[in-house]
C-alpha cells in the first residue's frame, strides 16, 4: 500500500476523530447515532427478548409435561405460545441479526458507518418501542392469543374482540418499520458505502449475504405489513377484506401471511449462514472456497424462498398441480443449501482446520441444521405433509430449522467476535459446558418430538388425555428443555465474564484475514482511523499490519476538516471511489420520531383516532426535520480525500445514497401496493360471495382529471429538476406540483367517498382502500414538492446541488404511475365484477 | 413395520404411524422411506464432515469444485427428483377427483368447538363420525366459524375448514373400528377439546347407526 | 446533465441486475402458472376438451411453461462464455448471471414439470 500523504501524528487523530464520531456520556447517550453503539443495543436488547421468549418457552414445557401438569387455562396458554413464537420471530431472531450487521458491516466493508446513521437510531426505537408495547400487553394480561400467524377470523373483531389482536397487528408493524428501515440501511451500505478499490466481487462474503437478505427483507416484508394493516382496518372500521360472509376471505390473510413468513426463514438462516462463511475459513486456515458457487446459490435460495409459502397451507384445499409447484420448490432448496455446506466443508478440507470454541458451536449447527433440512424437504413432500402438517413434528422441524440455522450459528458468533466488542478473549472454562447442555438439551428436547407430532398430538394444544400415549415424549421434551435453559443461562454467565474478566489482547486474536479485524479492539468510534485501498479478496488481507497502517492515517481520509464525519462511497461495481459522504452528528432527532411514530401507534391502539393523526402529522414533522442543516448553501467542489485522489460531498452528486434509498423504499412500497392489488384480483377469483350486487362505478370525469393531476404533479417534479440544472429557479414548478398532487388527493378522495358502503363487501373495501392508498402517496408527493420549496427558500438547491429535487422526481414519477395504476385497477375490478355477472 | 425395531410405541390412538387406510398407509411408507433416505444421507454428509476434518487426503483430490458439484448439486438433485415424482404419484392417488359412481358424501361441519357430520338423507351426529368401512367416503369439510382442520391420524391426511370454502377429502377405513379424530388448526380456546370419535362399521350396521341417528343421537 | 462518465457508471450499475435475471424468469413463470392456474380452474377450463383430449386448462398451462423455459434457454446462451472484460467486477457480473440463469433455468424445469400430468383443479 503506498502511502502518499504524510500521515499526522496517530495519537491526535484519534483524538480528533473521536471528539468528532464518540457518543456522549449521560442522556446523550440517547443521542447516539453510531453503528458500534446501535449495533451493541441492538443485540443486548434482542438478547432480552431471547430471555423473554425462552421464558415463555419453559412455560410451555411446563404446561404439557405431562398429562398432569397444565397449570393455566387454555385462553392464558394461548396467549403463551402466541408471544413465545412472536417474540422470538420479531423480536429476536430479526433484530439480533439486524445488531450483527449493524455493528459489523462497516467494519467489514471498510467504511467509518453505514449510509444512514439516523434510520439506524430510528429503527432502534420504533424496535424497543414496538417490543415494549407487546411485552406490557403480556404483563396486563392482554397479549396477542390467536397463534403468532394470527390466522382470521379467530383474529378477527367476531372472536377476538378485545385489544389483543390489535396490540400484534400495530405492535408488530411498528417493529417492521424498523426491519424495513435496517433493510434499505443496508443494501444501500453495500452497494455505495465501501473501502475505495474493494469491487463486487473483493466484498466479504458476508456482505453478500447481508446484501441478499436485505434484498429479501424489501420484498418480504410488505406483504405482512398490508395485511396487517387489512385486518387492522377490518377490526377497526369493519372494511372487509377477510370475512367470508362480505365477500372477503381468511386465505386471503394466510397467502400474505405466508409470502413474507417463508422468506422470513431464509431471512433468518442467510445471515446466520454468512457468520459461518466468515469463521470457518478462519479457522481452517484457508480462504473460502467456492466464494462464488456460494453467491450463485444465495441467490438461488433468495428467490425459491419467495416460491414454497403454501408449503404451509398444503391442507387448505389448493389443487394438487399448484401444490406441485411449491412442493417441488421447497425440496429444490435444499440444493443451494447444499452448496453452501460444501463449499464449506471443502474448506475444511483443502485447510488445516483448528479447534477452538466458535467450532465447537459450528460442528453443533452443522449436526442441528442438516437433520432440520432433511426433515424439511420431508415436510415439503405433499402427502406426507397433509399428515404431519400442524403436529408436533412441524414443532421438531422449525426448531431444529432455527435453532440449528440461526442459534447455533449466533452463539459461534458470538464466541468469535466478542473479542473484537470488548477487547477480551475468552478462557473456555463454560463455553465448553454451556455447549454441550444446550445441544444435547435442545436434542433431547426436540428429537423425540418429530415421533409426537407422528403420533398424532396436534399443535397448541393446552392439555392432552393420558391415553393419548404422549406423556413419556412430552416429559423427555420437557426435561430436555430445562437442559437446555441452564446451557443458556451458563451461556451468559460466560459472556459477563469474558466481558468483565477476560484476558486482554492486542488485536486479531484468530488471525481473521478479513477487514473488521484491521482496528483496534474494542473498536473506536469511526471504526477506521484512516480507510483502506483494497487491492486483493477481502478475505485476504494481512489485517495486523492493515490495521496499523490504517490507525497511523496512511489510507484515505486519514484527517478531519470542517467538523465533518466523513467516509466514502464507492462505484458499486469497480469499487472506485466517486462521493465523499458526509454522516450527520449526533442529534435525538430519531428519538423524537420515534416517540412520535409510538404515539400514532398508541392512537391506534387505544382507538383514538382524530388524535392519532396529530400525532402522525408530529411523527412526519419530525422526520422532515432531520434535512435541517443537512447538505450546504453552497458549493464547494471536488475536495481532496487523501492518497492525491479527490470526490465531491455526496450532495453535489447526481446519485448519492440517499438516491438509492429512494429506489429501495420504492421498490418495498410497490411490492406493498402489489400485494394490494394481488388480493384484489384473489378475492374475486377466490372468496365466497362474490359477485357482490353492484360494481363499483368510479365514473368518468373524476378519474380522467384524477390522471391529469397525477400526470402534471409528475411534470411538475421533472420540470423542477429541468429547471435548476439549466441554471434557472424551480419554484413555479414545484408549485405546480404541489397543486396537482393536492388536486389528485381530492379527487381521489372524492371518488373514494362516491363508492356507498366500503363495509359492505370486499370489492367496495379493495376499491375503497386502492383509491385511499393512492391519496396517501400523493400527500407524501405534496410533502416532497413543499419541502423542495422549503429547501430552495433556504438556499440549499443549485445547479450542483440538485439532490433533493432529483429524490423527489423519483416519487412524483412513482406516485404519479402508481396512482394511475390504482384508477385503472379499480376500473378493472368493477369490469371484472360485471362481467362475471 | 420398522417401527417396533427402533421404538416402543409408534402405535397409539392417534398414530399416523399405525395407518389404517390407504392413504395413511400410503404416507407413513413415504414416512418410512425418507426416515431411512435421511438417516442414510446425515451419516454420510457427517462422515464427508469427519473426513474433512481428520483424513482430508480423498477429498482434497476431489477438489472444491468436485465437492461442491457432486455434493451440493448431483447428489442432493438426484435424490430429489426420485423423491418428488414418488410424492406426486402418491398425492394423485389420494385426490378427491370425481368419478363414477360417486363414493358416499359426509358433510363435515366444524364450529367452535365442535364437529357435526350430516350423512345423506339429512341425518346428523355431533362429534361421533359414522362411517362404512372398506369403501371411500369423500368428506366434505367446511367451518361456520373460525379456521378448523379435519384429521383422522389414522386414515389419512387432514383438510382444513374453512368458513365459506368446502374442501373434499377422500378417507377409507380398512376395517370396522374406532378411531380417534381431531381439530388440527388452532380455533381458539376450545380447540384442545374439539376431539371426535370415528366409528367404521361393516356395510349394514353403518346403515343402521346412521338410521338411528334420525330419531335420537342428532339433538346433543 | 449526466456526464458520459456517470452515464457509463450507471450503465455498469444496471449490468448488476444480470445476476438476478435467470431467477426473475423463473419468478414471473411461477406468478404466470399458478395465477393461470387459478383462473383456468375458476372458470373451468379443465372441463373444456381443447385437441386429442388435453383440456383447454393444460394446453394453456403448458404454452405458458414452453415460453418461460425457452426465455430461460435464451438467457442462459445470451449470457454463456466466454466472458468478456469488463473492467473491475464485470467478469464476476458475467460469471455469476451466467450459473444464475443455468441454475435457474433448472429450477424452472423441475419446479413446474408437474403441468405436463398432475391434476389441475383437484
Amino acid at each position: 500500500m503506498s502511502i502518499e500523504q504524510a500521515s499526522p501524528n496517530p495519537i491526535r487523530l484519534h483524538k480528533e476523530l473521536a471528539a468528532l464520531w464518540d457518543t456522549p456520556a449521560g442522556w446523550g447517550r440517547l443521542s447516539a447515532v453510531n453503528h458500534t453503539v446501535l449495533g451493541k443495543r441492538f443485540i443486548v436488547a434482542a438478547f432480552v427478548f431471547f430471555a423473554i421468549g425462552g421464558l415463555l418457552a419453559m412455560l410451555i414445557r411446563v404446561q404439557i409435561a405431562t398429562s398432569q401438569t397444565a397449570f393455566v387455562g387454555p385462553e392464558i396458554y394461548g396467549q403463551i405460545f402466541t408471544m413465545h413464537g412472536t417474540v422470538m420471530m420479531f423480536l429476536f431472531a430479526i433484530p439480533m441479526f439486524e445488531g450483527f450487521a449493524i455493528y459489523l458491516l462497516p467494519k467489514l466493508l471498510g467504511a467509518r458507518d453505514l449510509a444512514f446513521p439516523r434510520l439506524t437510531a430510528y429503527g432502534f426505537w420504533c424496535y424497543i418501542f414496538g417490543g415494549s408495547i407487546l411485552i406490557c400487553a403480556m404483563l396486563a394480561g392482554v397479549a396477542p392469543d390467536s397463534g403468532w400467524f394470527m390466522y382470521t377470523p379467530l383474529s378477527s373483531s367476531t372472536y377476538t374482540p378485545g385489544i389483543n389482536a390489535d396490540v400484534w397487528l400495530l405492535g408488530i408493524t411498528f417493529v417492521e418499520i424498523s426491519a424495513l428501515a435496517a433493510a434499505v440501511e443496508i443494501v444501500v451500505t453495500v452497494l455505495k458505502v465501501r473501502a475505495p478499490g474493494m469491487s463486487i466481487d473483493r466484498m466479504p462474503i458476508m456482505a453478500w449475504y447481508l446484501l441478499i437478505t436485505a434484498l429479501m427483507m424489501l420484498f418480504g416484508f410488505p406483504p405482512l405489513i398490508l395485511g396487517s394493516i387489512l385486518l387492522e382496518l377490518e377490526r377497526a372500521f369493519g372494511l372487509p377484506f377477510f370475512d367470508p360472509t362480505r365477500g372477503g376471505d381468511s386465505l386471503l390473510w394466510q397467502h400474505l401471511f405466508w409470502l413474507f413468513g417463508h422468506p422470513e426463514v431464509y431471512i433468518i438462516f442467510l445471515p446466520a449462514a454468512g457468520a459461518v462463511s466468515m469463521m470457518i475459513p478462519t479457522f481452517a486456515r484457508h480462504e473460502l472456497v467456492g466464494y462464488r458457487a456460494i453467491i450463485v446459490a444465495v441467490i438461488a435460495v433468495a428467490f425459491l424462498s419467495f416460491g414454497l409459502w403454501v408449503h404451509h397451507m398444503f391442507t387448505v384445499g389448493i389443487p394438487h398441480l399448484a401444490l406441485a409447484f411449491f412442493s417441488a420448490a421447497s425440496g429444490l432448496v435444499a440444493v443451494p443449501t447444499a452448496v453452501q455446506i460444501f463449499a464449506w466443508i471443502a474448506t475444511l478440507a483443502q485447510g488445516r482446520p483448528r479447534y477452538d470454541v466458535p467450532m465447537l458451536y459450528l460442528g453443533g449447527f452443522f449436526f442441528v441444521f442438516v437433520l432440520g433440512g432433511l426433515t424439511g424437504v420431508m415436510l415439503a413432500m405433499v402427502p406426507f405433509n397433509w399428515q404431519a402438517h400442524d403436529t408436533h413434528f412441524v414443532v421438531a422441524h422449525l426448531h431444529y430449522v432455527l435453532v440449528g440455522g440461526f442459534v447455533f450459528p449466533m452463539m459461534a458468533a458470538a464466541y468469535y467476535w466478542l473479542p473484537h466488542f470488548t477487547g477480551r478473549v475468552s478462557d473456555h472454562r463454560l463455553s465448553v459446558p454451556a455447549f454441550w447442555l444446550i445441544f444435547g438439551g435442545f436434542n433431547l428436547t426436540f428429537f423425540l418430538m418429530h415421533l409426537t407430532g407422528l403420533l398424532g398430538m396436534p399443535r397448541r394444544v393446552a392439555f392432552y388425555p393420558v391415553e393419548a400415549g404422549w406423556d413419556w415424549l412430552n416429559l423427555i421434551s420437557s426435561v430436555g428443555s430445562f437442559l437446555m435453559t441452564i446451557g443458556f443461562a451458563l451461556f451468559v454467565v460466560d459472556l459477563v465474564v469474558q466481558v468483565r474478566f477476560g484476558k486482554a489482547f492486542r488485536r486479531n486474536p484468530w488471525n481473521a484475514r478479513t477487514p473488521e479485524w484491521a482496528m483496534p479492539t474494542p473498536p473506536t468510534s469511526y471504526a477506521f482511523g484512516s480507510l483502506p485501498h483494497i487491492e486483493d479478496r477481502a478475505d485476504r488481507l494481512d489485517a495486523d499490519k492493515l490495521g496499523a497502517e490504517l490507525a497511523g492515517g496512511s489510507g484515505y481520509l486519514g484527517f478531519t476538516r470542517n467538523g465533518w464525519l466523513e467516509t466514502l462511497t464507492v462505484d458499486m461495481t469497480s469499487g472506485r471511489p466517486d462521493q465523499l459522504l458526509v454522516l450527520p452528528n449526533q442529534t435525538f432527532k430519531p428519538l423524537w420520531s420515534g416517540l412520535a411514530t409510538g404515539a400514532f401507534v398508541l392512537c391506534l391502539l387505544f382507538k383514538f383516532y382524530w388524535l392519532s393523526l396529530a400525532a402522525l402529522a408530529l411523527a412526519v414533522a419530525s422526520l422532515l426535520a432531520w434535512t435541517q442543516g443537512m447538505g450546504a448553501r453552497e458549493d464547494v467542489g471536488a475536495l481532496p480525500i487523501g492518497r492525491g485522489e479527490v470526490a465531491a460531498p455526496h450532495w453535489e452528486t447526481e446519485r448519492p445514497p440517499s438516491w438509492w434509498a429512494m429506489v429501495f423504499c420504492i421498490a418495498a412500497e410497490g411490492t406493498l401496493f402489489a400485494s394490494l392489488l394481488f388480493g384484489a384480483l384473489f378475492l374475486w377469483l377466490v372468496a365466497p360471495g362474490w359477485p357482490p350486487p353492484d360494481a363499483v362505478s368510479p365514473g368518468t370525469i373524476l378519474p380522467v382529471l384524477c390522471l391529469v393531476a397525477l400526470g402534471s404533479a409528475a411534470l411538475g417534479g421533472r420540470g423542477a429538476l429541468a429547471a435548476l440544472t439549466a441554471g434557472n429557479s424551480p419554484s413555479v414548478w414545484l408549485m405546480l406540483a404541489c397543486a396537482s398532487h393536492l388536486a389528485a388527493i381530492v379527487l381521489l378522495a372524492s371518488m373514494a367517498a362516491g363508492i356507498d358502503d366500503p363495509t359492505a363487501h370486499a370489492h367496495y373495501a379493495t376499491a375503497f382502500v386502492t383509491l385511499i392508498y393512492a391519496a396517501v402517496r400523493s400527500g407524501l408527493g405534496l410533502i416532497f414538492a413543499g419541502h423542495g420549496l422549503w429547501r430552495e427558500r433556504g438556499g440549499y438547491l443549485s445547479q450542483a446541488r440538485s439532490l433533493d429535487l432529483r429524490i423527489g422526481k423519483l416519487w412524483h414519477d412513482y406516485s404519479a404511475v402508481t396512482g394511475a395504476i390504482a384508477v385503472l385497477a379499480v376500473f378493472a375490478t368493477a369490469w371484472l365484477v360485471g362481467s362475471a355477472r | 413395520m420398522a417401527c417396533t425395531l427402533f421404538l416402543a410405541g409408534c402405535s397409539g390412538p392417534l398414530s399416523a404411524l399405525e395407518p389404517e387406510g390407504p392413504s395413511a398407509r400410503g404416507a407413513a411408507t413415504l414416512w418410512w422411506v425418507m426416515f431411512y433416505g435421511s438417516a442414510a444421507i446425515f451419516v454420510a454428509v457427517s462422515a464427508v464432515l469427519a473426513m474433512a476434518l481428520f483424513r482430508p487426503a480423498p477429498l482434497r483430490r476431489l477438489g472444491p469444485e468436485g465437492m461442491i458439484r457432486w455434493g451440493g448439486i448431483f447428489f442432493p438433485l438426484s435424490n430429489l427428483v426420485l423423491l418428488v415424482i414418488a410424492a406426486f404419484v402418491l398425492g394423485e392417488r389420494l385426490l378427491a377427483t370425481p368419478r363414477d359412481p360417486a363414493p358416499l358424501r359426509i358433510e363435515a361441519v366444524a364450529r367452535q368447538w365442535q364437529w357435526e357430520f350430516r350423512y345423506p338423507d339429512g341425518e346428523t351426529s355431533f362429534d361421533r363420525l359414522h362411517m362404512p368401512a372398506g369403501r371411500d367416503v369423500d368428506f366434505a369439510v367446511t367451518s361456520e366459524d373460525v379456521i378448523h382442520s379435519f384429521w383422522i391420524p389414522r386414515l389419512g391426511g387432514k383438510i382444513d375448514a374453512i368458513p365459506g370454502h368446502e374442501n373434499v377429502v377422500r378417507l377409507r377405513a380398512d376395517r370396522p373400528g374406532t378411531f380417534g379424530g381431531v381439530c388440527a388448526e388452532f380455533c381458539g380456546p376450545g380447540h384442545t377439546v374439539m376431539t371426535f370419535t370415528v366409528e367404521a362399521h361393516e356395510e349394514e350396521d353403518f346403515l343402521a347407526s346412521v338410521d338411528e341417528l334420525g330419531n335420537g343421537e342428532g339433538g346433543q | 446533465m449526466s456526464s458520459p462518465a456517470a452515464k457509463m457508471a450507471h450503465g455498469r450499475n444496471a449490468r448488476l441486475l444480470l445476476m438476478a435475471a435467470g431467477f426473475t424468469i423463473w419468478a414471473v413463470a411461477f406468478i404466470a402458472l399458478y395465477g393461470m392456474l387459478s383462473v383456468g380452474c375458476r372458470f373451468g377450463w379443465d372441463r373444456i376438451d381443447a385437441v386429442a383430449g388435453i383440456s383447454v386448462q393444460r394446453l394453456q398451462l403448458l404454452v405458458l411453461f414452453a415460453v418461460h423455459v425457452a426465455a430461460g434457454v435464451a438467457l442462459a446462451v445470451g449470457l454463456r462464455p466466454p466472458f468478456p472484460r469488463e473492467g473491475a467486477g464485470g467478469h464476476f457480473v458475467r460469471w455469476v448471471g451466467y450459473w444464475a440463469a443455468v441454475a435457474a433455468l433448472g429450477s424452472t424445469v423441475f419446479s413446474f414439470a408437474g403441468v405436463f400430468a398432475l391434476t389441475a383443479c383437484y
